[in-house]
């Protein structure tokens, strides 16, 4: 099969040696696609981070003599209701969609990934569990659970040390949803795997039912979750948004589901830069998540290889 | 030649499956010994169940669907079908190894050959680090691949068929077995190089004084490599002998049948001898002898088509399962295995 496919004078100069993340990472770096998208998400990452440090004085930057400014030198985006700058709002809301997308999905991935490899590799009463909490969770519609949990997960401190009201419980909130998809996946990938010859080879040699999991699956199956994380981050922006917009995420600094959510009242007079900068920060992020999870996708699903 | 002690003995083996058009006797009853430091052949044709006996002796058989209902499977003596699962284990790469018929298919494409060995080498011999790579460098030369250091550090992609099996003996031997069992091992290769990795496994059965249970499809493998040969038909033995005494004088009618189809050089026959018909299915074996709608001696014998014949010894150490073979009626029953449960076995023939 490989002597049939076409051979560039680089794929013969290729390395020996080359493993499956070597030469995904070489397929990576040379998509320029998915090279400008990941530049697209380290700019928002780095605004996130510059604006946190810079900006921490916005909240209480009233000026009530400069409210609902039009854009000028000075703003360049307007001003809200009590004169503060859109634009440093704009900037400081790159860190709750960020965090909480990130946070989230380090959450949701793994135990995506955990429970679809249980239940794919041991089947069984294990199987039928993990199959039944996830098709409970899914038979909801997606809206309703989440308001549902992000009441259950908002009644104060969890273990002591998680707010629940903040960041913390959006993210628990989020993530018992989201790790659906992934497990799903991950259980499909699984009881394929579980197939192969070379486990059985592995399980031959003498090798247990975690060890094969752990060598065995595990690294066939992490790119499903590298995959998804990037997917599931595009999920955790929205529902963030969503959920700030109904009055149920984070209050008390500035985020882009609250400048939506804000612009309410003020589109109807006719201002609509909130509701604009905050959608097309939304617009971009999500683009380039999504991009760049559909070329991982590429680079990593050995059935796309060659294709 | 005087008998060397037996290693494993399969008493009574039967495997069966269940699958959604009913119950498949994969393996129906099948008893044999393997010699110390001997090469014993099963043959037969695909869907036989030389396969399934193969993986019943590690029990690596996947339940569900599939079970080992009844026998004994005795390493040394004991009998490793009631061993529980964590000791079972250590046995698994430990003392009894296997290769497989996929050399493409057995190696994790995402770890480098070196750790694939390792994986055996700290299983068994709680090897790490320096040592367990110093160790599996030795192995990938002692199975003939050239600059093993380098080929340590490669990925199965980028070997050939040929060398990955010889990765794969590598990882069969890091446990130090006492067994190797080799399913179709040379199947899946170029004819060339399936020489010479049946001269490699019998380089290393007389260094290491290995016992091999090989399992094949290829008489022409067979003359080669082993000194004794079951003939597996629909999930039973139906003769046992010295591998000589089979291909000179086989006496069961399917080895006779075998044995003809298979071409060789200087007998210009126009057509290729085929035995008629095809392999009974598993879900619905004909009564009687099971190879008899094939035979050309028991096709309308009703004997043959209602009476299925035992396993008998009709001359020393040459056992057949056949009304029609000479010397059959007075033939003993006694057990291929070993030991003198031959009666035993001899009425559940009978019965069958």
């Amino acid at each position: 099969m490989t002597a049939l496919s076409p051979t560039t004078p680089d794929d013969l100069a290729a390395p020996r040696g080359r493993g499956l993340w070597a030469d995904a990472a070489r397929r990576l770096r040379r998509d320029r696609s998915a090279m400008l998208c990941l530049g697209v998400i380290l700019l928002y990452i780095g605004v996130a981070v510059g604006a946190a440090a810079f900006l921490g004085g916005w909240n209480e930057s009233y000026d009530y003599a400069r409210a609902n400014e039009d854009p000028s030198w000075d703003f360049w985006l307007g001003t809200d209701n009590f004169g503060r700058s859109t634009f440093q709002e704009l900037l400081l809301g790159a860190k709750v969609s960020l965090t909480v997308a990130l946070l989230t999905n380090l959450i949701a991935v793994p135990l995506g990934i955990a429970l679809g490899a249980l239940a794919g590799y041991y089947g069984g009463v294990l199987d039928d569990l993990i199959v039944w909490l996830l098709a409970t969770l899914a038979a909801v519609p997606e809206m309703i659970r989440l308001i549902a949990l992000r009441f259950a997960f908002s009644t104060g401190p969890l273990f002591g040390f998680i707010d629940m009201s903040g960041v913390g419980g959006l993210c628990l909130a989020l993530a018992v949803t989201s790790w659906i998809g992934t497990c799903r996946y991950v259980r499909a990938e699984t009881m394929k795997i579980r197939q192969l010859d070379y486990v059985l080879a592995a399980r031959a040699i003498g090798t247990s039912g975690p060890g094969i999991l752990a060598r065995h699956v595990l690294p066939n199956v992490v790119h499903i979750g590298i995959i998804n994380f990037s997917l599931g981050m595009v999920g955790a922006i929205m529902a963030e948004v969503v959920l700030t917009y109904l009055g149920l995420g984070l209050t008390g600094q500035p985020s882009w589901g609250q400048m939506i959510a804000h612009s309410q009242a003020k589109v109807v007079v006719g201002q609509w830069r909130q509701l604009a900068a905050a959608t097309t920060a939304i617009f971009f992020l999500v683009l380039a998540l999504n991009i760049l999870g559909d070329r991982l996708r590429d680079a990593l699903d050995p059935r796309l290889k060659n294709a | 030649m005087s008998d060397p002690a037996t290693l494993l003995a399969v008493r009574d083996l039967r495997t069966e499956f269940r699958t959604d058009d009913g119950l498949v006797r994969a393996v129906d009853g099948v008893s044999f010994a393997l010699p110390t430091g001997r090469t014993f052949a099963l043959v037969g044709e695909s869907g036989c169940g030389k396969s399934v006996t193969a993986h019943s002796i590690l029990r690596l058989i996947p339940n569900p669907p599939g079970r080992i209902v009844a026998g004994r499977i005795e390493l040394e003596g004991q009998d490793i079908l009631a061993l529980p699962e964590r000791r079972m284990r250590r046995l698994r790469g430990g003392r009894i190894a296997m290769i497989f018929q996929e050399p493409q298919s057995c190696l994790n494409p995402v770890f480098t050959c070196g750790r694939q060995i390792g994986e055996s080498l700290r299983l068994h011999r709680k090897l790490t680090g320096r040592a367990a790579r110093q160790a599996a460098i030795d192995l990938l030369a002692r199975v003939g691949i050239p600059d093993p250091a380098r080929r340590y550090g490669e990925y199965p992609h980028q070997l050939s068929g040929g060398m990955k099996q010889r990765v794969m003996i590598a990882m069969a031997l890091a446990g130090r077995p006492q067994l190797l069992i080799a399913d179709e091992p040379t199947t899946a290769l170029d004819v060339t190089i399936q020489a010479q990795i049946l001269e490699l496994l019998r380089a290393i059965q007389a260094q290491d004084n290995l016992t091999v249970l090989l399992i094949t499809h290829d008489l022409a493998v067979v003359a080669e490599t082993a000194h004794q040969v079951a003939v597996m038909y629909a999930g039973k033995i139906v003769e046992l002998a010295a591998t000589p005494s089979v291909l000179s004088s086989p006496l069961h009618p399917y080895t006779q049948g075998l044995l003809r189809s298979v071409p060789r050089l200087g007998h210009g026959a126009d057509r290729l001898y085929a035995i008629p018909g095809n392999v009974p299915n598993p879900l619905s074996f004909p009564p009687g002898c099971r190879f008899h709608p094939r035979c050309r001696l028991g096709r309308d014998d009703a004997t043959c088509r209602t009476v299925g014949p035992p396993l008998r010894e009709v001359a020393g150490g040459h056992w057949c399962a056949c009304w029609k073979c000479p010397g059959f009626e007075a033939g003993l029953e006694t057990d291929p295995a070993g030991g003198i449960r031959g009666k035993e076995t001899g009425i559940r023939g009978f019965l069958d």
